[in-house]
């Protein structure tokens, strides 16, 4: 059952200038992005800076509104909703970011911060059974009811990305938006959080939506790859295929240039130079947007755009290299 | 205030034997402006409500420590007293100040748009004055009076907090935690108060309470030029100026005064630089154990 | 014999800072040496000290920090020793550092062409305006920027990270120096920038004869770049020795553990392992092995006194009881 489907997101961000902000032109964050994320599924969106990533997860979550497409959350357009079916997608549709000490409110005690959603939304709950719940998902997550009572800037970063954790578990949603989750922790503590998000998606039949820049996380969490660049997403497919068979030009840039702690698999890797860097996203250029830098250019790719197509079964690129004519 | 910031700034206090000169002061104050009616020796000559023709212009002794004044009443009372009067401004003028500006800031820095701009600009022009020049300006209107020195420097003073808040609240409203909240499906209105004011306020209530030794001064200095409180209130700008006029013969009558606002002032003062050390945060990195997360 | 004097020479360092919470015991005798074109990584977690030992190796340790024993040899000379004229004389010229953030290295108010000017007149003592532009866009053609006259030209904030890192190597290595600090130069940069940044530096140090101290906490950075790895916990060498030797045969229980708790891209791994516990308190250390605590391997004898550093294979050290001195 497909749980979220994004149809065609488009975000543009105007750019302002003078005294009365006429719009000289658009930054595209987001230019024509459609996919999948069915559920118990973990489903990741890989990019580098500028690929639109992370503006597409804030449109997933309500925090931007996109300039056109459709978002269907099982089976409804999250844009159009009213009233009680926002608490309703509020209810299903959570989010875990990357720093937790910038997204948990010093101020507040940890027990706090986990009551909060299931004071807005189980109003029927009493304080006690609130208390008594704020401590299962504490438990869940891994922390003991000592904590509850500390501050946020009183845990390591590894115990608070917890507290986010139970705080987005707390009114058991559907779908998890997981922006960069493990970046801003120690290695040692990436895996302890990494390993309690898949148990969770277990115990809990969960999906996430996982924005990520970090290739070998992707690889151990993920079920689906999508592959962003400038707005567009150019490749996609499960995780072990993408991997294993890399498509696309920039996929395989990517996946050449993340190093291994493993001397034997580096000297033999074999390195795909893109040069130069990611041209912005206010003109990006004509055609394939990754012509000016990819090693295979051919004429069609600097005058038309490829389609995302389905190369092989499950799996889509947008390359004319794969296109068959 | 969050517990962690108010635990630097005290172990600072601790070790700077000058901000702990400065804490001892204006905890001096406070407690002195608070329990003063009932410790003054001379108590109607403290609310100016004796005229004792015998005792005029005596120079301190054992019996009137600070001496008396040109109306036979003991200065040291009136001191004690003045400090009641001071704290009440203090207390006022900032608390009016803050009543009126963090609504102002809040809204400006949440809401945004054009109101926000349009709020700021207003801001912006009571900026323009000379904060001082201001109040006298409007002390001078109003009349004098404890209630309309109040309100006079407050209402010089409130652009300053309205802009502390509104920078405070704009940086605020994009952090995770402000989205988060969003995403919990708080109503905006309790994202304001629940999540944004509490964070914006800090440096604000920490501003404030340090600006009392400012409030203090800009009293004095209202009385002392004769649009500030009325006699026979034993406001210390006041008791200064009535001490002017003889500060030849009799010294004491203004100098006590003038000491006791020198030195509650230098004492907020120190205080207040104490907790701008405290708030630097690569002093702060120093400070507590290198925390990463 | 003609004995060639190393570029680098860290004996015994041990660094603690003085904070009102107590004195933190950051770098315990931590040593090691670079040669003449070799690029030794410090590797470790955050509050592992190992940025503490870049900055002491440039001078710029903060005012609270308190350099207790050792000794720093650039080409021979104690720079713990100098003074501020002559630390200043060394400091940007035989010794250069790049961080984390390239921001940090440019004051924003000046142009890159500027700042490089500035330093290259001070440090090498050119006041030719004419050669010093000239050296100045040979330095930023050396690192690979396309357009040296435009960068020349600009203000940091106009220039993207990648960009502004690559002037940031500019400026240090436009000293000629003989050793480069680099800080993390790479964590903030997206994956394929920092596979050109790293390609950039491992094209310097042959080109320049560079002595790399290369600090991260990326294992696969330090694959990538180094000849030799030192992992450091806690402000202690734990291991030591050539990179393909330690990350394929890791000995310490901790670098094993590192390995194990990283996830790959290129093979799928089972599920990750991690290390239980915290960091401990660089106040209070415990009176055994800084690691013991959170060790799975650990022996009666680690909780009693800190292992020494042994030679376990020619080039390989560890510090951990398992393997001790077989004296």
């Amino acid at each position: 059952m497909t749980l979220l489907e994004v149809v065609d997101l488009v975000k543009y961000f105007p750019i302002r200038k003078g005294i009365f902000g006429r719009i000289v032109g658009y930054v595209k964050a987001v230019d024509g992005v459609s996919f999948k994320v069915g559920e118990n599924e973990t489903f990741a969106l890989v990019g580098e800076s500028g690929s639109g990533k992370t503006t597409t997860a804030k449109c997933i979550l309500g925090l931007f509104k996109p300039t056109s497409g459709k978002i269907l959350f099982m089976g409804k357009n999250i844009l159009e909703l009213k009233g009680e079916d926002v608490k309703w997608y509020r209810k299903h549709v959570q989010a875990v970011f990357q720093n937790p000490f910038l997204s948990l409110n010093p101020r507040m005690k940890v027990e706090d911060i986990v009551a909060e959603p299931l004071k807005v939304h189980r109003k029927d709950l009493s304080k006690e059974e609130i208390r008594e719940m704020v401590y299962e998902i504490l438990d869940k997550v891994g922390l003991t009811r000592a904590l509850a009572k500390r501050y946020p800037y009183d845990l390591s970063g590894g115990q608070a990305q917890r507290v986010a954790i139970a705080r987005a578990i707390a009114l058991k949603p559907k779908l998890i938006v997981l922006d960069e989750p493990t970046s801003a922790l120690d290695v040692s503590v990436q895996a302890q959080i990494l390993n309690l998000l898949i148990d969770l998606k277990e115990e809990l039949k969960l999906s996430y939506l996982m924005i990520s820049h970090d290739l070998s996380v992707v690889r151990y969490i993920s079920d689906w790859v999508a592959v962003m660049y400038l707005g567009k997403i150019v490749e996609l497919a499960r995780t072990e295929e993408l991997f294993e068979k890399p498509l696309h030009p920039y996929t395989q840039a990517l996946l050449s240039a993340v190093p291994e702690p493993d001397p034997k698999i580096m000297k033999s890797k074999k390195r795909i130079v893109l040069p130069g860097e990611p041209p912005s996203a206010i003109n990006p250029p004509p055609g394939c947007r990754l012509h000016p830098r990819c090693p295979y250019v051919m004429d069609t790719c600097r005058k038309k755009e490829p389609p995302l197509v389905e190369y092989e079964k499950d799996h889509w690129v947008a390359c004319w290299l794969y296109h068959k004519r | 205030m969050i517990p962690e910031d108010v635990r630097v700034i005290f172990r600072l206090i601790k070790t700077n034997p000058v901000s702990l000169a400065g804490l001892v002061i204006v905890v001096g104050f406070v407690i002195v402006g608070i329990i003063a009616p009932y410790i003054v020796p001379y108590p109607e000559d403290a609310w100016g409500e004796t005229y004792n023709i015998e005792k005029r212009y005596l120079p301190p002794s054992l019996e009137h420590p600070f001496g008396t004044d040109d109306m036979g009443r003991d200065v040291f009372s009136r001191v004690i007293l003045g400090a009641r009067f001071s704290l009440i401004i203090a207390i006022g003028v900032v608390g009016l100040a803050l009543l009126i500006g963090i609504p102002i800031g809040l809204i400006a820095g949440y809401v945004g748009g054009k109101l926000g701009t349009a709020l700021m600009r207003i801001t912006d022009m009571f900026l323009a004055f000379p904060p001082l020049l201001l109040a006298i300006a409007l002390a001078a209107t109003l009349g004098r009076g404890l209630v309309n020195t109040i309100i006079a420097l407050a209402i010089s003073w409130w652009p300053w907090y309205a802009r502390l808040v509104y920078v405070q609240v704009n940086s605020i409203r994009v952090l995770p935690y402000v989205d988060a909240a969003r995403i919990v499906g708080l109503h905006p209105l309790a994202i304001m108060f629940k999540h944004v004011l509490p964070n914006a306020l800090t440096p604000v209530t920490v501003q404030a309470a340090l600006d009392m030794g400012s409030a203090i001064l800009e009293a004095a200095g209202l009385s002392f030029l004769g649009v500030g409180v009325k006699p026979p209130t034993p406001e210390w700008g006041l008791l200064v100026t009535e001490g002017w006029s003889s500060i030849n013969v009799a010294w004491w009558i203004s100098l006590f005064p003038g000491l006791a606002i020198l030195i509650t002032v230098l004492g907020f003062n120190l205080l207040a630089d104490a907790v701008r050390e405290a708030g630097d945060p690569r002093l702060r990195r120093i400070l507590l154990v290198g925390r990463k997360i | 014999m003609m004995s060639v004097t190393k570029p680098l020479v860290v004996e015994n360092l041990t660094i603690h800072y003085y904070t009102l919470e107590g004195i933190v015991k950051a770098v315990r005798n931590v040593s090691f040496s670079v040669e003449r074109g070799e690029s030794v990584c410090l590797v470790g977690e955050s509050g592992s000290g190992k940025s503490t030992i870049g900055l002491a190796i440039v001078g710029a340790l903060p005012a609270n920090a308190r350099i207790i024993s050792g000794k720093i040899l650039v080409s021979g000379v104690n720079v713990l020793e100098l003074d501020q004229k002559e630390l200043e004389k060394i400091r940007g010229k035989e010794v250069s550092i790049i961080f984390q953030d390239p921001a940090a290295s440019f004051n924003p108010l000046f142009t890159i062409g500027q700042i490089l000017s500035d330093v290259i007149k001070h440090k090498l003592g050119i006041d030719d305006k004419e050669k010093l532009k000239k050296k100045a866009l040979e330095a930023l053609r050396i690192v690979g920027l396309p357009d040296p006259e435009r960068v020349y030209n600009s203000y940091p904030h106009e220039l993207s990270g990648g960009m502004l890192q690559r002037a940031a190597i500019a400026v240090a290595v436009s000293t000629n120096p003989k050793i480069l600090v680099a800080d993390e130069p790479t964590t903030m940069l997206d994956v394929t920038l920092q596979a050109q940044i790293l390609d950039l530096l491992q094209d310097l140090r042959k080109k320049l004869g560079l002595a790399l101290v290369f600090i991260t906490h990326n294992l696969g950075v330090a694959a990538t770049i180094c000849d030799r790895i030192l992992v450091i916990y806690a402000g202690s060498t734990v291991e030591f020795g050539p990179v393909d030797e330690v990350l394929l045969n890791p000995l310490h229980p901790y670098t094993r553990k590192l390995i194990e708790c990283v996830p790959r891209s290129s093979v799928r791994v089972g599920r990750l392992k991690y290390i239980p516990g915290s960091l401990p308190d660089l106040r209070k250390l415990p009176p055994g092995c800084v690691f013991e605590p959170r060790c799975e391997e650990a022996l009666e004898i680690c909780k009693m006194k800190p292992p020494e550093l042994v030679e376990v294979k020619p080039g390989h050290f560890v510090a951990c009881h398992k393997y001790p001195n077989k004296r």
